[in-house]
């Protein structure tokens, strides 16, 4: 029998109170650890950081270009800003999540009096600290703003039940000063809460309103029903009108902002509009998780939710789970449209769907600990399995919340905790703030270094809010983990890295040496090692921030508004809801119209109790865990010769060196110390800075215990992809096929100790200890240039210019190139920066050739589609409406002291023809005492006149160690597909600002002395470009 | 307001008028000035003078005629290089305040009554003497030597107040020039500032520079004169006899580059050796200079070989010198080991009668009716190396198994049954 609030010895209210402290206690230790691991906390502390420097003006410069902070209800943001002032910004923001659990866990009790007893709702409310959606969304998820959401919501909706059931107009005022909270907390929520949740709830009001007039429900005609609403419909449309005016007025600025300054963005992909059959791990994260045990009960959920009074909420909970499948079926795609469902985060319809469920799990639990449920199952299966069928739940609610707020233990979402101290104070000496600066690896860190700091970053952590075009055109969420987001995040970042100039970015703090070879051939250099580890790189000649930057102006009265509503509302709503309720319950006696109506109803609902859900309790759980850990569960990887290579390159490519040795032929008697050493000293960029990205096997040659199968594999690094093809010789020892291990160079370096002459640089920087500005005596002359040649070209179909620069000064140089495009008329069609086709370092009287390649910003046109694999040599040439008529070439230098590295040297080079074409071949000799991590070719192409033709690059795979040497090999370009279009006189070049033409350069005519080899009408000059990973100095 | 000043309405006509009592009795107490109105002033009867001081920060005096006490509403406009000042007229010989004068250069002063300009006159502020920092400059901070590079160095002398000096004033530069005497120089000011160009000379070094005007003096500035290009390369003799043993390290290095004027090329400077070696291969080592000389170490070749050497920096070829390796080992041995499946080849020793080093390259090829049907590389350990028959994969007949190692060849017959 179901009991009511009067059959319990201690009052509702009190065991609510124990409940909220058991939740302040639980969620309280859980939230000091989760809130630095989660996706959302460290942008919502950057928001209230935001609101607690300068509360009125919207306008927020340090991300992106800046953006309107108007572009997100400001609620939990300006409460955080508000606590702030008392205790730190962290602490703030943990009080604040306090608050919000809380009152979500009350708002819980509230709600599910509406449909279940008092008894069933405590139980709700308590199951509510521990919904597995809940705990997803605080403690992996962090998404603050949206519990704000649904837990003002559920009050609401419980306010609106009651308005429309009892007709007290107290009761409208008070929902609606709830609704006013919940869109200033979250106005998502708001909007859809007002489809899902108040929606139904009104129409079953009105249902109970009709089984009150008609005596009972069932005995009510859907005649009545259908007149009471229509009698009521005055009352409804206000009621619309009153939430449609509170939705505009209240956060107006918001709509104003989203009508004002529309940004026309590609949809990010999520993992929740993928097929989760296919995308397990999007499946567990999206729908597995959030469901957890509640899932077992579906079936339960479904035949209670589709019933009696229940319908019109059924119908919402069974839109929301649909919906919440994301592409597992074509049916949100049809329901929501194209457009809304690339837009939408489809794992909030789940998370809904699972509140929504929280009254009827909690009144199932009490029924099947205490209650009908446990009475039938001591009949059919006997109270010793019934015991052990509701400890095997409790277990399982227990083990699944340990995982749930573990998870971001067993599978980490974040790089490990970064102190940013030694980078917040780096960016206040020398005034270094005054330039954009960009992170790499850091996770959603990158919101709470922001936090910290008032210097700017070209990126940012709120994908909304981004206005630069190499942002918005493509599908990336933050350029600081770039890698993971393939063709898309590489390309843009490669972009943002030519061409820095245009958003004076000048430092990069990078922690993932991934980066490393793409920031080295984009011309960066590295700058020092911070105390956290954090690796600073620098982009030199690049000019300051203008000291006003561009902003949005948002009119004064929006400001107000932005700056006042939101905390007003909440403030009105706690007083309407506590203050001016006490004080009417005091004037007019208790309330007489309690939410709670579910009691009259439950006597009718125990038919639902089949044995079917406990069965599914018991099935259900194994199910899942194995479904979402199939993957890691031992199995025989070595029963066919393709499956143990592809183990066998799958732990490699995760660096499971263990495991790799495990398929390598045990016979050879290479142990896994040598093998290990082997690999860590073979660095490179395939050993180092590659991830494998396909991989195809076919058998060659296999008999019983032998077996030879061809391997490709298709590797993909931050600068370059490769495909490497090659023969493993595999042998069958006990029902296992085994690879025979890769052979290792043997040979040794003639000499142990090495003396290397050399000439080192040593930039003083500011000569005089002093907080003061560098003088111009500090400051080092340019080193001057010649560009000894330019021109337009063509090859392939892209259009380039290329040429040669030589540092004629006697200082080192960093040079960047740039070259810009004109019309006929004299309008720049495009410009950009020399980025792998040059050595951005030259050493007095070096020179080196470059290209420059065109790029289109917004990357890609609507109408073409974007790629499924990955490729960092994806390039995306200016497509020009018309031909370049004439081009402008700059070189400008800084004298430059770091990562000069010039001992990668060409030994045994020579020319093979094959099949007319032709490469070359040789050894890479590494003759100074650092590793080479990547060699990269430069290849020039010069006339007889040794006048240049083309440039081309060729990164080696395979890192070459200090006195060793390894292979390469280089193939020519084609002659047929290069068009030179004509040369740049003189007049159009221009070094260090001035043009080339004006100023002596001395010294000796250019010639080809120095070419390796001559093909055809080519003189060939290679250049080596090394990059040292780790160089000694650091 | 009205309920708490007038609680009852019987006593509001006494209030008020209090009120009206007080403000009469005010308004008779205050003492009308006897001011006359523009039109009532001749201004034809006013003027002034300017007592002159043409010092920066010195007072400067201004009578007045005429009795400006007749009207309140006399002033002056005094403008000045970096702005204006409004000075109210109360006396008939009045002092600009020296704070306004630090300014050297023409100030202009409008007498003024009302809007009505009486009269306008100019005077000159110049500035004091010369004291303190010279503001200097130079630049290029290093010039070359062989093209004469242009260096400026520019002066700016001030006084106290920051006030640059007039033109004419004498400024002396001194430089101490590498290997030369100092060097005095007097400039003119000229527009306010003064500078003095001088060419790179034939001799590196650092000059040093200093200025002086009166007590100013700027801080010490220097130029870097620096070498030029290179105008000729040689390299330096090599030993004759060497071994193809690929253990060693042969050093080939330039004699001193120097540049036109003889010095010493800078360090730093770029030198890129190429070997081109008989067999049509080609090498090619960079290295720096240090002290004018450029060397590179280059490792021994495994077989014999001859290269031809130069060196190239700052497009400047160097002479060609001939560098030739002699043989190491002496022979290749093969042997069969029928029961493991193996070739074994080796050990093979060098002309010391060691093995030959780790690593070294064997080149095997199989034939069969003088077509190559297998061939590969395989490495030494301890002078020898296997080859595993098994994994060649060869179908059954005889074979010519060859080997060769730095041009040494051996060969052996090998048959293999069904």
């Amino acid at each position: 029998m179901a009991k009511s609030a009067n059959d319990t010895y201690l009052s509702p209210n009190l065991i609510m109170l124990g409940i909220v402290v058991v939740s302040c206690i639980f969620h309280g230790c859980l939230v000091i650890y989760s809130f630095p691991n989660t996706y959302d906390n460290y942008v919502h502390t950057f928001f209230a950081d935001h609101y607690r420097r300068s509360w009125f003006e919207p306008w927020e410069n340090r991300w992106y270009t800046g953006f309107t902070t108007t572009s997100y209800p400001p609620l939990i943001h300006q409460l955080g800003a508000l606590l702030s002032y008392f205790v730190s910004l962290k602490s703030a923001m943990l009080l604040v999540w306090m608050f919000v659990i809380n009152n979500f866990v009350v708002a819980v009790y509230r709600y599910s009096r509406i449909w279940v007893s008092d008894t069933s709702a405590l139980v709700a409310a308590s199951f509510a600290i521990v919904c597995p959606s809940i705990l997803e969304a605080m403690h992996v998820f962090g998404q603050l703003p949206t519990i704000t959401g649904i837990g003002f919501l559920l009050h609401a909706t419980t306010e609106t039940y009651k308005w429309v059931r009892h007709d007290k107009n107290f009761y409208l005022i008070s929902a609606l000063s709830l609704f006013a909270v919940t869109i200033s907390g979250h106005h998502v929520t708001t909007i859809f809460g007002m489809i899902f949740f108040v929606a139904p709830v009104v129409l079953t009001a009105v249902i109970d309103k009709v089984g009150i007039k008609g005596a009972s429900f069932r005995k009510a005609p859907l005649t009545l029903f259908i007149k009471t609403l229509w009698e009521h419909r005055y009352k409804f449309a206000f009621f619309g009108a009153a939430f449609l005016f509170l939705l505009i007025f209240v956060v107006f600025p918001y709509w104003y902002w989203s009508k004002t300054d529309p940004i026309t963005q590609v949809p990010i992909p999520h993992g929740s509009r993928d097929n989760f059959l296919t995308v397990k791990s999007s499946g567990v994260a999206f729908f597995v998780i959030p469901w957890g045990i509640v899932l077992a009960l579906l079936p339960f959920l479904f035949k209670t939710f589709l019933s009696g009074r229940n319908i019109f909420i059924g119908l919402s909970f069974t839109l929301l789970v649909i919906l919440g499948t994301g592409g597992t079926t074509p049916i949100p795609k049809l329901l929501l449209g194209e457009n809304a469902f690339n837009i939408l985060t489809l794992d909030r319809f789940t998370f809904w769907a699972s509140v929504m469920a929280i009254p009827f799990v909690g009144d199932f639990i009490r029924r099947f600990i205490a209650d009908d449920y446990a009475q039938l199952l001591y009949k059919r299966i006997g109270r010793l399995r019934t015991n052990l069928l509701q400890a095997f739940v409790t277990i399982y609610l227990i083990g699944q919340t340990i995982l749930i707020v573990n998870l971001i233990e067993f599978r980490p979402l974040q790089p490990q905790s970064i102190n940013i101290d030694p980078i917040t104070k780096f960016l206040e000496r020398d005034e270094h703030y005054r330039w954009r600066y960009l992170t790499l690896g850091f996770g959603d860190q990158v919101a709470w270094l922001a936090a910290n700091t008032t210097a700017k970053s070209i990126d940012g952590n709120y994908h909304s809010a981004r206005r630069v075009p190499e942002l918005t055109s493509r599908a990336i969420e933050r350029l600081e983990n770039s890698k993971f987001n393939g063709v898309e995040g590489l390309g843009s970042l490669q972009q943002f890295l030519t061409i820095p100039e245009k958003y004076h970015l000048k430092y990069i703090f990078s922690n993932d040496k991934f980066y490393d070879p793409l920031l080295h051939y984009c011309g960066w250099h590295r700058v020092q090692r911070l105390e956290n580890g954090i690796m600073v790189w620098e982009k030199q000649d690049i000019k300051p921030l203008p000291p006003e930057l561009p902003m949005k102006v948002i009119p004064q009265y929006q400001k107000i508004m932005w700056g006042t509503l939101p905390l007003f509302c909440l403030a009105n709503a706690i007083l309407i809801n506590l203050y001016l309720r006490i004080f009417l319950f005091r004037i007019l006696g208790r309330d007489k119209n309690p939410t709670q109506t579910g009691i009259y109803y439950y006597e009718r609902r125990t038919h639902n109790r089949y044995l079917i859900t406990p069965i599914l309790l018991v099935l259900v759980p194994p199910i899942m865990f194995l479904w979402a850990a199939g993957d890691i569960i031992k199995r025989n990887k070595q029963a066919r010769p393709e499956e143990a290579i592809t183990a066998y390159y799958d732990a490699l490519d995760f660096k499971r060196f263990k495991e790799a040795h495990s398929y390598l032929n045990p016979e050879e008697g290479l142990n896994f110390e040598q093998y290990v050493l082997e690999i860590s000293v073979a660095d490179g960029l395939l050993n180092s800075y590659a991830k494998l990205d396909n991989i195809r096997t076919e058998i060659v040659e296999q008999n019983d215990s032998t077996a030879k199968v061809l391997t490709q594999t298709d590797w993909v690094t931050p600068i370059s992809d490769y495909s490497n093809n090659i023969i493993h010789n595999m042998e069958k020892k006990e029902g296992k096929w085994y690879l025979e291990p890769p052979k290792f160079d043997l040979s040794l370096p003639p000499d142990q100790f090495i003396q290397q002459p050399t000439v080192r640089y040593f930039k003083q920087g500011k000569r005089r200890v002093s907080t003061d500005l560098t003088t111009p005596d500090d400051v080092v002359d340019r080193p001057t240039l010649n560009i000894i040649d330019a021109k337009l070209v063509e090859y392939d179909s892209i259009v380039s210019i290329v040429g040669e620069v030589q540092n004629t000064d006697n200082l080192p140089a960093h040079v960047t190139i740039t070259a810009i495009l004109f019309d006929s008329i004299g309008r720049e069609i495009t410009k950009y920066n020399a980025k792998f086709n040059m050595q951005h370092k030259i050493l007095p009287k070096e020179k080196s050739p470059f290209r420059i390649d065109f790029e289109e910003l917004s990357w890609r046109k609507d109408n073409e589609s974007k790629p499924t694999t990955i490729d960092p040599n994806e390039f995306n040439p200016f497509r020009f409406e018309e031909f370049p008529y004439s081009c402008k070439v700059f070189a400008k230098a800084v004298a430059e002291n770091t990562d000069v590295y010039k001992y990668g040297n060409i030994s045994n080079m020579k020319l093979d023809i094959e099949n007319d074409s032709a490469f070359v071949h040789g050894d890479i000799v590494n003759t100074g005492v650092d590793e080479i991590t990547i060699p990269e070719l430069i290849v020039g192409y010069y006339d007889d006149n040794c006048k240049i033709r083309y440039v081309d690059h060729h990164f080696v795979n395979s890192a070459v160690r200090p006195q060793r040497k390894n292979p390469f090999q280089y193939s020519l370009i084609d002659e047929d597909k290069l068009t030179i279009h004509y040369a740049i006189p003189e007049k159009d070049k221009y070094v260090n600002g001035l043009q080339q033409a004006i100023f002596q350069i001395g010294g000796n005519p250019a010639n080809c002395e120095d070419a390796l080899i001559k093909y055809k009408e080519n003189n060939i000059k290679i250049g080596i470009n090394a990059f040292v990973g780790v160089p000694s100095l650091y | 307001m009205l309920l708490w000043v007038c609680p009852h309405y019987t006593d509001m006509n006494r209030y008020l008028a209090y009120i009206f009592f007080i403000t009469f009795i005010f308004s008779c107490g205050k003492q009308e000035v006897d001011d006359l109105s523009v039109t009532d002033i001749d201004t034809s009867q006013y003027g002034f003078s300017i007592i002159e001081s043409s010092i920066a920060g010195d007072d400067v005096w201004i009578n007045i005629t005429g009795d400006v006490s007749k009207s309140n509403d006399f002033y002056f406009l005094i403008f000045h290089p970096l702005g204006r000042h409004i000075m109210d007229v109360n006396e008939n010989f009045m002092q600009i305040p020296k704070s306004w004068t630090k300014r050297s250069g023409e100030y202009d002063v409008e007498f003024y009554h009302f809007n009505q300009l009486i009269e306008k006159k100019k005077f000159q502020v110049m500035p004091r003497e010369a004291i303190g920092d010279l503001n200097s400059y130079i630049g290029p901070k290093s010039i070359i030597t062989t093209i004469n590079e242009p260096c400026m160095i520019i002066g700016i002398p001030t006084d106290t107040f920051n006030n640059p000096m007039m033109d004419g004033t004498q400024v002396a530069y001194n430089l101490q020039r590498p290997g030369l005497d100092i060097q005095n120089r007097s400039i003119s000011i000229q527009k306010l500032t003064s500078n003095y160009v001088f060419n790179a000379q034939t001799l590196n070094g650092k000059t040093l520079v200093g200025i002086n005007c009166n007590a100013s003096y700027s801080m010490e500035k220097y130029v870097d004169e620096e070498p030029g290009w290179p105008k000729q390369i040689r390299i330096s003799p090599i030993p004759k006899t060497l071994k193809a043993d690929g253990k060693q390290f042969v050093t080939i290095s330039t004699e001193q580059i120097r540049d036109a004027l003889n010095n010493i090329v800078m360090d730093g400077t770029q030198v890129t050796f190429f070997l081109l070696g008989d067999d049509g291969s080609t090498n090619q080592f960079t290295s720096l200079t240090v002290d004018g000389k450029s060397k590179i170490f280059f490792q021994h070749p495994r077989k014999t070989m001859t290269f031809q050497v130069y060196a190239v920096s700052g497009n400047i070829k160097s002479n060609t010198i001939p560098l030739a390796f002699e043989t190491n080992a002496k022979e290749v041995p093969m042997l069969l080991l029928e029961e493991d499946n193996l070739i074994r080849i080796g050990p093979i020793t060098s002309h010391l009668q060691q093995f030959i080093p780790d690593g070294s390259k064997i080149r095997y090829a199989f034939y069969q009716d003088g077509q190559i049907m297998r061939e590969g590389t395989v490495a030494t350990q301890k002078g020898m190396t296997l080859i595993r028959l098994e994994d060649l994969v060869l179908d059954p007949g005889e074979y010519i198994v060859e080997c060769e190692y730095e041009g040494n060849t051996s060969v052996m017959t090998l048959n293999i049954g069904n």
